[in-house]
């Protein structure tokens, strides 16, 4: 018991002197909100709305297949634009050849080409990929039921000839002009029917998709200024060893690992209270989704506010100039920030980045965070970061158990 | 209270303590005198339990610091050479701190940091940060922060480097009222005249050996000081060197001689002896043997070497 009290004393006072210590509400308030801001705005800034990918189409064709293939590219959940006002950006372009219709009527073969601008989200291009062919197929599908139809019919200039097709509904159409109108209201009709079978995708949670504008920036930042009020912090212990004000809670009755538990817990407060006040921000100001499992965000936060409050003391131990600390401490986290993916989402660097984030905590911290709050997974999923997260925590804690003696 | 038996401890290759032996009784403040680095600090910092010796062992109030390091550091109070405090807090703010590591919560240390910012005179800028305090009042408090729990034992490792004569008189002064309230205390310090005016006993330590330890009266008489007397006056050697046998005479001219006398009844019968014989002296000075002196006999040089 006495012990508890003496533990919980150190952690409120490391509270308070970190609180008064100059400049740092700055660091744990204002600066994130810069950062996010900064951020997720260079990043588009879009996430949490679901705006759709803009599709430009540029159609050199005059006949009715074009048109009725722009139809069903409209009906799709696509931004189609056929002209772009001053200063906008095409992003894609879907160029419909000249004589499409006439060469698809004539079994040619034809090519669409879809124009891809360099800085195009890449998932939103998979995407208008995906609804461009399902589009074709809506079109082409009643085309070759038709002339399925003009065959049985026995239509002229377009009949079987042993095992290979002879002529085509445009040879069949020059001998009778009527029939592109037929065949026009046939394909408008047939694609008006409902279908007979559907397909229904849902993603299992959240959909997977690369996390972007306040989405990844919110997060990202909250990594990268919890680590850095950390690692700060633990400049205050170094302050501590060379005024000579470790060595006098030496004196004191309070043991070596009331000390170390006080001061941990001391930074693991600060930690929350950053990152209660950064996640509030990120939901209400930024209109960020938090995932649904407030649970499991409450205990990945908790093991991240474990871990980096272990490092700071870690750090503080390790240096006897509390320079020193400032220095290498902003060098430290800035690259653990980078490497970890805090300023861009993992999935968009090379694979070796990838496998060099997971060695820092600020890798399994993104991860675990993006796996509740963009993907909407729960406790289950974020078990391994979690774990992973405590297991760093306790090697900090036990290394600094070690570096930090009494009669330093 | 305390009774420290051949303490011995080296680090690395250098031998910082060896066969160190004294004990100190309630109520007595115990002198510790050396140059940097005799081994004073070490000394504190194995009666506090901060470091292990190499052997020997240390007791205090009956209790083994090895054995029972937090009980006895409950009844232990330390001030450390360093202003160890936090300067961005008040003065209250650091005492309840530092009470709060010894237990002490709510009414009884707010009344215990009020005690003894009493006592260190500090009651009037308890509220204000450390860092606007002058070096002085941040000694006074780096004091009270070892006084807070009501220690039965003091360790005052050189409280006073660093400031000016009167705010280290003002410490000597809470120190001797502290120790007249019944505390033990161990002072050490190399400054000669604190540890005249303070300690009722003194151990002189140098290269981590006890040299000398008694009161100073026994001290002076361990080491064979005496008075010095210097007289001059308008007299010749040839005059005077009959009338001064027996006595050590350090310096001997034609005006003007230096001795050496042992006790009272010798520097009478000296100075008598010149008189009688009508010798014309103008001027004749004595200079009371002092722990400088005895410092200097036990260890070839002075404290300041």
């Amino acid at each position: 018991m006495a012990t508890l009290r003496v533990i919980f004393h150190i952690a409120a006072n490391d509270f308070r002197l970190t609180l008064k210590a100059r400049g740092i509400i700055a660091w744990i308030f204002a600066m994130p909100l810069v950062f996010m801001l900064v951020f997720g705005l260079a990043m588009k800034g879009s996430s949490g709305t679901d705006r759709k990918a803009r599709l430009t189409v540029d159609n050199r064709d005059a006949g009715f297949i074009s048109r009725s293939l722009i139809e069903e590219l409209r009906a799709e959940p696509l931004d189609v634009v056929d002209s772009l006002k001053a200063g906008e950006s095409a992003i894609r372009t879907l160029v419909i050849p000249e004589g499409f219709t006439e060469d698809v009527l004539a079994r040619r073969k034809v090519a669409l080409e879809l124009q891809k601008e360099s800085g195009a989200d890449v998932e939103a291009s998979a995407a208008v990929n995906a609804a461009v062919f399902r589009c074709l197929l809506r079109v082409v599908s009643p085309l070759i039921e038709m002339e399925a139809g003009m065959l049985e019919r026995g239509t002229k200039g377009f009949a079987f000839k042993g095992d290979s097709l002879a002529g085509s509904p445009f040879e069949a159409s020059l001998a009778d002009p009527r029939l592109l109108g037929q065949i026009e209201a046939g394909l408008d009709s047939l694609r008006a029917e409902p279908s007979l079978v559907t397909l229904r995708s849902t993603a299992a949670g959240a959909l997977r998709k690369v996390p972007s504008g306040f989405q990844s920036s919110v997060p990202g930042s909250l990594v990268m200024f919890v680590l850095m009020t950390m690692v700060f912090s633990g400049a205050a212990i170094t302050v501590e060893r060379s005024t000579g004000v470790l060595r006098r809670y030496a004196y004191s009755p309070a043991g070596k690992g009331s000390i170390i538990v006080g001061k941990l817990l001391g930074r693991m407060l600060i930690a929350f209270v950053q990152i209660v006040f950064l996640l509030l921000v990120g939901k209400y100001l930024f209109r960020i989704s938090l995932g649904s499992s407030t649970g499991a965000l409450v205990v990945l936060m908790f093991v991240f506010a474990f871990c980096t409050g272990a490092f700071g003391i870690l750090f503080g131990s390790l240096f006897r100039n509390p320079e020193q600390v400032s220095a290498i401490s902003i060098i430290a986290t800035l690259a653990m920030s980078a490497l970890g993916g805090c300023w861009w989402p993992i999935e968009l660097v090379p694979r070796a980045f990838k496998t060099i984030a997971f060695v820092f905590p600020t890798g399994w911290a993104m991860d675990g965070i993006h796996k509740i709050i963009s993907f909407g997974y729960g406790m289950g999923a974020i078990a391994p970061d979690a774990a992973v997260l405590a297991g760093f925590g306790a090697a900090f804690v036990l290394l600094a158990s070690w570096r930090l003696r009494p009669t330093d | 209270m305390i009774e420290v038996r051949g303490l011995a401890k080296s680090f690395g290759d250098v031998q910082a303590l060896s066969g160190v032996d004294f004990a100190v009784g309630e109520g007595e403040i115990f002198g510790f005198l050396g140059p940097n680095g005799a081994g004073k600090t070490t000394t504190i910092s194995i009666i506090a339990g901060l470091l292990g010796a190499d052997s020997g062992t240390v007791r205090v109030n009956g209790m083994d610091i090895a054995k029972d390091g937090t009980r006895v550091r409950q009844i232990l109070g330390v001030v450390p050479q360093d202003i160890a405090l936090y300067e961005e807090l008040t003065a209250r703010e650091n005492l309840h701190f530092w009470g709060g590591l010894y237990g002490l919560a709510g009414k009884k240390l707010r009344g215990e940091t009020d005690r003894v910012l009493e006592i260190v005179g500090l009651s009037d800028r308890a509220d204000d940060p450390v860092r606007e305090y002058s070096g002085g009042m941040k000694r006074r408090l780096n004091l009270s922060a070892g006084l807070i729990h009501g220690p039965k034992v003091i360790l005052l490792d050189e409280p006073t480097l660093g400031i000016d004569p009167q705010a280290r008189l003002n410490i000597l002064d809470i120190i001797r009222n502290g120790v007249s309230g019944g505390m033990t205390a161990v002072y050490t310090t190399h400054y000669l005249e604190e540890a005249e005016k303070l300690c009722s006993r003194i151990a002189i330590i140098d290269h981590g050996k006890i040299l000398a330890q008694g009161t100073l009266a026994e001290l002076v008489m361990l080491a064979g000081e005496g008075s010095v007397v210097t007289v001059t006056g308008a007299f010749s050697s040839a005059q005077v060197s009959p009338l001064l046998k027996g006595i050590t005479v350090e310096h001997f001219g034609d005006g003007s001689l230096r001795m050496m006398i042992p006790g009272r009844s010798e520097l009478s019968g000296a100075l008598g002896r010149l008189f009688s014989a009508g010798i014309p002296i103008e001027d004749v000075s004595i200079r009371e043997p002092s722990l400088e002196g005895v410092f200097m006999k036990l260890t070839g040089r002075e404290l300041r070497d």
